[in-house]
């Protein structure tokens, strides 16, 4: 199991622990870890791009959390256009959904994660917690279903910056 | 988080309008939204019990509206959790289209039960 599959389960137990009274610590981390999960799903799947294996790592750091953010956030409007046009029902509209659940997870467990990370005055619930893991594994599930689509390696690309000129 | 003017922040007694929040593509009629939660909230229950907002800014300093969605213990159970968050923001995204308005819509979701615990007025 990879990097990312291990940080999202370990989101999921510490949304689970401590059964009766969980500690702010353990929804807290499992908040952020929820968000780092698609975070380095992402950027992994992007840089599997760079045939020079021993370089992946490296490129991997070029990533930016903004830049992430701001691509997701124009992916998921792109995503709503299509699906608001009425389109006729078939794969294109299957990956513009995926699509859209990916996008739109990355940028919701983002915010929750700085807020989860940074604002004491926050108090989490195990279903404040819970909700962020379900929705970033629903978005693990949409990734392997169109992660050779094209749409899709346009969106990993796009996760590095707008281009010059 | 930034000072928009919205449900969380007492309007000035300065002028009328100080209470209207603005957003970079326009005013936000609380009336107007006001409603179109509550008739968010109406049509999802018994799943959603309420449904309060504030608006603020998300931490890249964009305009955003930030839901609490207080839903029935039975909707809350891990095995609808993830289905009835995703119609809520469904419904939301098309009822409320807080887009529209250039604002980032964000989710945080409790049981009723939690709530009944922790008692805080935003969520009530």
């Amino acid at each position: 199991m990879p990097f990312p599959d291990h940080l999202l389960e370990q989101a999921q137990h510490l949304a689970n622990r401590e059964k009766k009274r969980p500690r702010q610590a353990s929804l807290r981390r499992a908040v952020s870890t929820a968000y780092y999960a698609p975070f380095h799903l992402l950027i992994h799947e992007a840089t599997l791009n760079w045939r020079r294996v021993n370089q992946r790592a490296t490129l991997a750091r070029f990533f930016e959390h903004g830049k992430m953010r701001a691509a997701s956030d124009k992916q998921r409007a792109e995503c709503n256009r299509f699906i608001n046009s009425n389109p006729p029902a078939g794969p294109e509209l299957d990956c513009y959904r995926h699509l859209h659940s990916i996008s739109d997870a990355f940028f919701q467990a983002q915010q929750q994660r700085h807020t989860a990370d940074y604002d004491n005055s926050k108090q989490w619930t195990r279903t404040e917690a819970l909700t962020q893991v379900t929705l970033v594994q629903g978005a693990f599930a949409s990734w392997r279903a169109i992660r050779k689509e094209p749409l899709a390696q346009v969106y990993l690309i796009s996760l590095l910056g707008n281009p010059k000129g | 988080m930034g000072s928009y003017r919205g449900m969380d922040t007492p309007a000035s007694g300065l002028r009328d309008n100080l209470g209207v929040p603005m957003v970079p593509r326009g005013f936000v009629d609380q009336h107007e939204l006001a409603n179109a939660i509550r008739s968010v909230e109406e049509a999802l229950h018994p799943d959603v019990v309420l449904i309060r907002y504030s608006l603020g800014s998300d931490w890249a300093g964009d305009p955003s509206i930030f839901f609490r969605v207080l839903l029935s213990d039975e909707a809350a159970k891990p095995k609808r959790l993830q289905k009835v968050a995703q119609s809520v923001a469904m419904k939301l995204a098309r009822e409320v289209d807080v887009e529209s308005f250039g604002l980032h819509a964000y989710l945080n979701f409790r049981s009723k039960s939690e709530q009944d615990k922790l008692n805080e007025p935003a969520w009530a």
